[in-house]
């Protein structure tokens, strides 16, 4: 005891005489409020920057004196604040917003970039970035966007569903304040479920993942929800072919509370039928099928409070999320319809415990759900199925000084998963109800972080995730025979037992060397692990994908991931290589012809097995001037090896691309006017195609003697788009108009050899490959008072 | 407050309606739509040369016309079939019976390859097994026939379709589904022609009738209160045939292996080949041999409804 009170005597007589005092505050937007996560702190002469954290927080521990300290961050102006550092102090730093107007002052300004904070194979896209990407219908969408960036693809061309090296679309774990949302698609994929208006910023970490985040393999895309405006009454919307939105936003009680309000309803369905008709009445051939009455429909709403405590120690924001799609479309899946809905709310307290201790608590909900009808049937059943998800998280930021912090906290989070049920839709239905057993899961996860940047050059972040997970009962646990086609045995096991207990410690550890102020070499280690597995019976993700926990049979994905990165900047410039493998292990497959429909021993259709990703990153990078943008070129190759799947084989993924190239580039021609020019290619993914043919019963079906063995041609697309602002007095409006698909390239969006039933005197095998648009024109008309 | 909002939108509408780049992009989006659709690409196929055979089969409680059918695979767009001539094909119960078939010689060069039991009366709940001897080559498989199925009755009724283009007769079937026991059905509707064989439709057609109902008792009720049999002829058509003449409703009763293989033959006629349709793949096959081989050894049983449909 006597030791130990003597070594706390020394540590205290350190502390002593080091005497620091902290200076501390929150980072916002001047014009609207909005906090500003991860602004980069310059403190000069000492030549260390720090960053705030998640929530626009710092907190600088410094000895007594006089400081310059620089503040900066993407799309602001840069700021010097003078701070004579004599006790404690809090300082709240405002930003303003660099807008158009003002970009060309920039011009003399480098890339604001604080390499040594810099974080290994992490991307940030500015809304207004994604608004000046051209899409197939005019509608901003970020995942789209983000497909520009390296390292990450399209599931399937045109499509929303993510890639991220190598990894599947369900790999990716999507965050919108803190709560996970399962499917972030609308209309089978062609949108994502994220309103631009209300999204204030999004980070996709697909190298070092901070230790706070999990529970996915390959990356976490991070959503965070405008906080509203919280100086005045803002209202914006716009006006497309296929969505319209409105967005509302401004202060409760001023400079203390602001709520946002964003809807957006899509009547693509509308727009299709309309354009069908038109085309049939044209004698178009493609259309010469058309058959109206398709309903595609989808509507999403955010909504954001957030209110200040007058003492600016407690700050709370409650947002919730809620979208539905409707979907019945005459060329996919005839006679049936689709509905599937996300929710999540989520609750968050930041509080400020002490000047260098800030936590943040949270609690969210997130429901996933989705309905799948069987019309013109007497079978005429309703199937539905889905999951919920309640999760209690604290963490705590702890700002040692100026040179090192230390992330801190824990989680909880349960989660129901409802794999089907089957009711009949009216008396007259044949069908018998049915429902399948409930699935409950509970993990705890504990995990602590710490960056310090040891020397000027130096820099380092460390971090550890521990986790626990329980499939709980009560429930079933089925064991098979060898081949898994019969059930050998089963134990039932009570409600809350233990049926599987997992763990896993996953180290993350990430360095910088920047050699110069103008260059850093990075590495990072990171490992993950999935515990729940998506089911999908398609490339692209369907709403009725079943997600499953992991339980005796199929263990946990998990993924070792080694990246080494240079970034250099000159001038107004930023061109960075990323080179990266990853080692996956438990990645699943679906068995060949495998049955996912209310299937009560679905885990017996999948296999596990190894996969191997590779590649190296290249992008030259322009975020300042009139002229903005960037170049990429990837370089990559995944494959799967996995027993029960093409004989054990060795297989690519369907998703496995060699060759990545884009180009984003945005023209500010004036106060008015930004043009916009967005190129892809990518070399052509992998598909199982058939090396013979044979008659059946007068049919033919196909021979395959590989999964994936077949190469796809390759896809490239230019996008074009001229965004006119017009502002008023008191109101602004903005029009787009835009080439999607300029030069009119046919890209494959599926690919198949099938039965020609018009073939004589029996069927034959037919190529079908079918691309789903050529060159197309779309508008949006925006407004904002 | 009220005049603001009215101010607002009387401001909207005339910045909508007269802003110079509303017509300019109405007119341009019209221009530009009809060369935005869906459209085929030209692919180029792979080829293969392996050898694999390919056995179509069905024996059934009926026994007129139980058969085996050999093919060679063929390359993709090829349009030949390529028959087996001079197979040894032995058929053989588990009471002791057995038969060779014999090839049938009386059709067109499209559809030889055909062999038929004429001798082997096959009944419910016994076990047959196949093998076939392709020059030297031994291919096996074994299965049991299925209890057979009882159709009750059976009642006519009519479609229309939505827009006037198709309307057909629907025949609804009426049978029991005994809950205390696991059951696979299949079902679909046969023209009940006068050409020979009948297994009970005719076995040599070129187009083959896809219009199969494949049904798990799983969500089955304890009676089956009318259930329509008559589908689209492939799976992807939105129409079903116009029945016109005498025709067969038939309910089978299958094997869980031979539900599995058809659900797939079905699956593979619905691919879009992988976007949103499961990876295509080989079908489940019940035959073993060390040489690649395709196709199922079908033993059914069933029960057929006649019935006589009027044109419309």
């Amino acid at each position: 005891m006597a030791k130990l009170l003597f070594v706390v005597a020394i540590f205290l007589s350190f502390s002593i005489c080091a005497q620091k005092f902290n200076v501390s505050g929150k980072v916002t937007d001047v014009v609207s409020g909005e906090s500003l996560a991860n602004a980069s702190f310059r403190i000069a002469g000492l030549e260390t920057g720090m960053q705030s954290n998640g929530y626009g927080y710092y907190s600088l521990s410094l000895m007594k004196g006089i400081y310059q300290i620089e503040i900066s961050y993407l799309g602001y102006t840069k700021k010097i604040v003078r701070v004579d550092l004599l006790g404690n102090m809090k300082l709240d730093i405002q930003l303003n917003p660099v807008n158009q107007q003002l970009r060309e002052i920039q011009i003399g300004e480098r890339d604001q970039v604080d390499l040594s904070n810099i974080v290994l194979g992490k991307a940030s896209i500015q809304m207004s970035q994604v608004e000046s990407m051209g899409t197939m219908t005019g509608e901003a969408d970020i995942f789209q966007a983000l497909q520009y960036l390296p390292g990450i693809k399209a599931a399937v061309e045109g499509n929303t569903g993510l890639s991220v090296r190598g990894g599947s679309f369900d790999q990716t774990l999507i965050l919108l304040d803190e709560a996970p949302v399962y499917n972030a698609s609308h209309a089978l994929g062609f949108f994502s479920v994220f309103n631009t208006d209300a999204i204030k910023s999004v980070d996709i970490y697909k190298g070092t993942i901070p230790a706070q985040f999990g529970g996915r393999l390959s990356s976490v895309v991070y959503l965070k929800m405008k906080e509203g405006n919280i100086n005045k009454l803002n209202v914006s919307g716009g006006l497309g072919a296929i969505a319209s939105k409105l967005t509302i936003e401004g202060p409760i009680q001023k400079e203390q509370s602001s709520f946002i309000v964003s809807g957006r309803y899509s009547y693509a369905g509308n727009t299709a039928n309309l354009l069908g008709k038109t085309a049939q009445y044209l004698h178009i051939y493609p259309f010469r099928n058309f058959t109206e009455n398709n309903d595609i429909r989808f509507y999403d709403l955010n909504a954001k409070i957030n209110w200040k405590q007058k003492n600016g120690r407690d700050q709370f924001f409650l947002s919730g999320y809620a979208g539905k799609d409707w979907f019945k479309y005459y060329l996919f899946q005839q006679g049936t319809f689709m509905k599937w809905q996300n929710n999540t709310v989520s609750f968050r307290w930041n509080h400020i415990q002490k000047d260098n201790l800030f936590s943040n608590t949270a609690a969210y909900f997130s429901n996933y759900g989705y309905n799948y009808s069987l019309l013109m049937d007497r079978r005429d059943f309703e199937w539905k199925a889905g999951l919920q998800e309640v999760g209690l998280k604290n963490e705590w930021d702890y700002f040692i000084d100026h040179i090192a912090s230390l992330k801190a906290g824990t989680s909880l989070t349960y989660t129901r998963y409802s794999p089907g049920s089957i009711k009949p839709r009216s008396d007259s239905s044949l069908t018998r109800p049915f429902d399948l057993e409930r699935k409950h899961t509970l993990q705890v996860v504990v995990f602590v972080g710490y960056s310090k940047q040891f020397t000027k050059q130096l820099s380092a972040c460390l971090g550890v995730r521990m986790v626990t997970y329980s499939l709980l009962g009560e429930g079933v646990a089925y064991q098979y025979s060898e081949d898994r086609k019969t059930v050998k045995d089963s134990t039932h096991y009570n409600g809350g037992r233990v049926i599987n207990f997992r763990s896993g410690v996953e180290p993350r550890l990430s360095m910088n060397f920047t050699p110069d102020s103008n260059s850093v070499f990075s590495f990072a280690f990171n490992r993950s692990r999935q515990y729940a597995h998506l089911l999908s019976s398609s490339a692209v993700g369907l709403p009725t994908d079943i997600w499953l926990p992991s339980n005796r049979i199929v263990r946990p994905q998990s993924a070792n991931l080694i990246s080494l990165g240079y970034k250099y900047l000159f001038r107004h410039y930023a061109v960075s290589v990323e080179g990266y493998q990853k080692w996956m292990y438990g990645v699943i497959d679906l068995i060949d012809n495998a049955n996912l429909f209310v299937n009560q021993y679905v885990d017996s259709q999948v296999r596990s097995g190894k996969g191997n990703a590779r590649g190296l990153e290249t992008m030259l990078e322009k975020k300042t001037g009139r002229v903005t943008g960037w170049v990429t070129y990837t370089l990559s190759k995944t494959d799967r090896t996995i027993e029960g799947v093409n004989a054990g084989k060795a297989y690519p993924a369907r998703y496995d691309r060699r060759h990545s190239l884009s180009f984003v580039t945005t023209f500010h021609a004036n106060k008015k006017i930004a043009l916009s020019m967005d190129f892809q290619y990518n070399s052509g993914g992998a598909a199982s195609f058939p090396i013979g043919a044979y008659e059946y019963m007068g049919a033919t079906f196909n021979y395959y003697n590989s999964r994936n063995g077949y190469r796809l041609p390759a896809f490239h697309r230019l996008d074009l788009q001229a965004m006119f602002t017009k502002t008023r007095k008191k109101w602004e409006r903005q029009f787009v108009i835009g080439i999607f698909n300029v030069y009119d390239k046919r890209n494959l969006f599926s690919a198949q050899v099938e039965t020609d039933t018009f073939s004589q005197p029996y069927t034959l095998s037919r190529v079908s490959a079918i691309s789903l648009y050529g060159v197309m024109p779309f508008f949006s008309y925006g407004f904002k008072f | 407050m009220v005049r603001y909002r009215k101010k607002f939108w009387a401001s909207l509408l005339r910045s909508l309606l007269n802003d110079v780049y509303l017509p300019v992009s109405i007119s341009f989006l019209l221009l530009l739509t009809p060369f935005s659709c869906v459209q085929n690409v030209e692919l180029h196929l792979l080829k293969g040369n392996e050898k694999v055979l390919v056995v179509e089969s069905e024996f059934n409680n009926l026994n007129t016309g139980n058969y085996v059918r050999l093919t060679w695979l063929r390359q993709v767009q090829d349009k030949q079939v390529l028959p087996v001539d001079d197979a040894l094909i032995v058929v053989s119960s588990d009471s002791g019976e057995s038969d060779t078939l014999e090839q049938g010689y009386n059709y067109d060069d499209l559809f030889k390859g055909y062999y038929f039991s004429n001798n082997l009366i096959c009944k419910p709940n016994r076990t047959y097994k196949l093998k076939i001897d392709v020059g030297g080559q031994i291919y096996e498989a074994t299965a049991t026939m299925p209890r057979p199925p009882k159709i009750d009755s059976l009642r006519l009724d009519s479609i229309y379709g939505s827009s006037g283009k198709f309307n057909s007769t629907l025949p609804f079937i009426y049978f029991k589904e005994p809950l205390e026991e696991k059951n696979y059905y299949m079902a679909k509707v046969c023209y009940d022609a006068s050409n020979e064989p009948k297994n009970p439709c005719e076995v040599i057609f070129p187009k083959g009738h896809w219009g199969l109902l494949l049904l798990d008792d799983q969500y089955l009720p304890a009676y089956v209160n009318g259930i329509n049999v008559n589908l689209p002829s492939m799976p992807k058509d939105d129409f079903v045939q116009n029945l016109s003449g005498n025709y067969l409703a038939i309910l089978y009763s299958v094997t869980p292996e031979c539900f599995a293989y058809y659900q797939a033959l079905l699956d593979a006629l619905k691919s879009d080949g992988g976007v949103y349709s499961p990876s295509p793949a080989n079908h489940p096959t019940n035959i073993k041999s060390d040489h690649k081989v395709v196709g199922f050894f079908h033993v059914v049983s069933l029960d057929s409804y006649p019935f006589h449909a009027l044109s419309f």
